[in-house]
């Protein structure tokens, strides 16, 4: 950012930045896109993104769902930040609410995926710092758990008690308003 | 981007197809954590028991109450008090979310406000103080002062039942989004100060007993009004991102007046009960609705409820003109007054009718009330479905005598569809009974078992 002249303002926008996957894939993305991840966006800011930004962490497969959910947010967030820079307020009102419902469909069809890809996509949306979409598949975890006792919370994702059943019993005496 | 890579993963993508892993234990705190904020009460602090790993991240999971989650068993108030008390103590926080009734705020301020300067609430985003059907309670509680230590992260809050303090400056919350004040005590100046100083404010509920003169929208950020209130005037002077206007019910004859809000598309609940509604433009001067006066224009409603017990087809007129772009229309009203000859006026069939849909309410076949549906098959070339619902509508000789009443077989539009039914609600459209309401995709969709 730090060369962006007066006259560059277009083509720092349209800046280009490489993501690594772990299995040595690369992913052009436009900066707005990538910076929706807090983790790149601090990248950049640190000037250390010169050929390409490896995430050890995530796989292409995995990546390749991640950034298209930032494409898509990145429109909406694009439409937000611009009233205080090039766009005219004109852009601004053009993302209007046609485009946040499409934005909510988009968001039910990304989470239709099976449960090894939700939790990979957790794991990235951690990793990578994405709010947005930390919170969207986290939702659809907490969705899934909403009213279960444990018993079927543990065989569901396969979670061992290793707790003794006096300290199951602790529990419930500490917090004995949430087991009634 | 679509090879099917070998994987070699530094780690940590999961083996997919094997069912016996348990996939929650490779995420990290911060993100169990997530999951367990974004459960209920009691079903988050369940997730103790569920292994030795999950018994520590209750802790540390940002904390969401909510007393709803509570009152099950049902518990008496210095019961639910206590458990709340005691879930603030064992919780380190920060939290996500607080939630309690408004009675404790009159029976045990002091404990409403020991929960408040709880460690347990640092960070806190979602405050609501719940009127919990307490309705007859008298508004003249304090806002609660140890509120305002969450000014700089509260995003959505709901205070009922208090007395905001004259000055501007009671209510300044620069994160807000979601602002609900539940009838409430408020001075014209407190309100047009809290606008101001929720520099972010997306959606705003209103409702109360104060009386205005005139309430003036002006706010870059507002996309939701909602109002219950008394006010003669009703201003949106420059209000961009404005596309609901709730005025819930207005109790007193009340000018409403849009100088700009290029994107309003949804007006609700234009009512009188006592007195007309008047719209002018630009904010001119008064004027009666009736023919020839000179009424605004909103082209950018789609969306249009109106609840007037006895409308004049002069008032129709006027409403059709000042909204000349309605998709959907939702009328309820018992009587249309005037010489039913005006319905054949040149005036009126020269309307451009675009709707739709529309629904009437309450409909009992009265005179007035065939002719006002008559008008719409036969003028409306775009409509596709026109619902009349009331008490006998679902009666099949009813529906056969509309048939013919309505001359549904000179429809302006041929591919029109008719609906008649006998819902069980008898409340208005929309319900809107908390701030987070006002941002529902369909406003006009019935919770319960009615057609709307």
């Amino acid at each position: 950012m730090a060369s962006a002249g007066s006259g560059d303002e277009k083509a720092a926008a349209a800046a280009m930045i490489t993501l690594i996957s772990s299995d040595n894939e690369k992913f052009e993305v436009t900066e707005a896109t990538a910076t929706l991840s807090q983790t790149i966006r601090h990248m950049i800011e640190d000037g250390c993104t010169d050929g390409g930004v490896p995430l050890p962490n995530v796989t292409s497969k995995i990546l390749a769902r991640v950034i298209e959910y930032c494409k898509k947010h990145a429109t909406a967030a694009a439409g937000e930040e611009g009233s205080s820079s090039s766009f005219s307020d004109a852009a601004f009102l053009e993302v209007d609410r046609a485009f946040l419902e499409e934005l909510e469909e988009f968001d039910d069809a990304f989470l239709e995926v099976d449960r090894a890809t939700l939790f990979d996509l957790i794991l990235a949306a951690n990793y990578l710092d994405i709010k947005g979409l930390l919170n969207l598949t986290c939702q659809k975890v907490a969705d899934s758990v909403k009213g279960k006792t444990p018993e079927q919370i543990r065989e569901m994702y396969n979670i061992v008690n290793d707790l003794t059943p006096e300290e199951e019993a602790e529990i419930r005496r500490e917090t004995q308003w949430a087991f009634e | 981007m679509e090879t099917k890579a070998a994987a070699p993963a530094v780690r940590p993508e999961l083996p997919e197809e094997d069912e016996r892993m348990d996939p929650i234990s490779y995420l990290s705190v911060d993100a169990i954590g997530e999951i367990i904020s974004l459960l209920p009460t009691k079903d988050a602090a369940r997730t103790q028991t569920l292994s030795s790993r999950w018994r520590r991240l209750w802790r540390s999971a940002p904390l969401n109450l909510d007393h709803r989650d509570l009152q099950w068993p049902r518990y008496d108030e210095e019961d639910l008090a206590g458990i709340i008390s005691r879930i603030l103590a064992s919780h380190p926080g920060p939290a996500r979310r607080l939630s309690v009734p408004i009675v404790h705020l009159r029976r045990r301020p002091d404990t409403v406000d020991a929960w408040l300067r709880s460690p347990a609430l640092h960070g806190l985003r979602e405050l609501e103080f719940d009127i919990g059907g307490l309705y007859e309670f008298a508004p003249d509680l304090p806002l609660p002062a140890s509120a305002f230590r969450f000014s700089d992260t509260l995003v959505v809050t709901t205070f009922a039942k208090c007395r905001v303090p004259d000055g501007g400056g009671a209510l300044c919350f620069p994160q807000i989004r979601r602002l609900g004040l539940e009838d409430v005590v408020i001075s014209e100046e407190s309100l047009h100060g809290a606008i101001a100083g929720c520099p972010l404010l997306e959606s705003l509920l209103l409702t109360g007993r104060s009386r205005f003169s005139c309430i003036r929208i002006n706010s870059p950020t507002l996309v939701s009004l909602g109002l219950r209130v008394y006010t003669e005037e009703l201003v949106i002077e420059d209000a961009p991102l404005l596309e609901r206007l709730l005025q819930l019910e207005f109790r007193i004859a009340t000018q409403l007046s849009v100088i700009s809000a290029p994107k309003l598309e949804t007006v609700d609940c234009l009512s009188d009960l006592d007195y007309y509604n008047k719209l002018t433009s630009q904010a001119t001067e008064l004027q009666e609705l009736s023919a020839d006066s000179s009424v605004m224009v909103v082209g950018s409603v789609k969306n249009l409820s109106i609840n007037i017990p006895s409308l004049s087809i002069d008032m129709f007129v006027d409403l059709m003109r000042c909204f000349p772009c309605l998709d959907k229309l939702y009328i309820q009203t018992r009587n249309v007054s005037g010489n039913k000859d005006l319905w054949h006026d040149d005036v009126i069939k020269s309307l451009d009718i675009r709707l739709k849909t529309v629904a009437l309410r309450t409909y009992i076949a009265t005179w007035s009330q065939v002719n006002l549906a008559t008008f719409f098959v036969l003028n409306a070339k775009m409509l596709e479905l026109m619902i009349c619902d009331g008490r006998h509508s679902g009666r099949r000789r009813f529906i056969k005598d509309q048939k013919t009443l309505l001359q549904l077989e000179k429809r302006a539009s041929r591919g029109a569809q008719f609906h008649f039914t006998s819902s069980t609600c008898y409340h208005f459209l929309p319900r809107i009974s908390h701030v987070r309401d006002l941002s529902k995709a369909d406003l006009f969709k019935c919770d319960s078992d009615c057609t709307f």
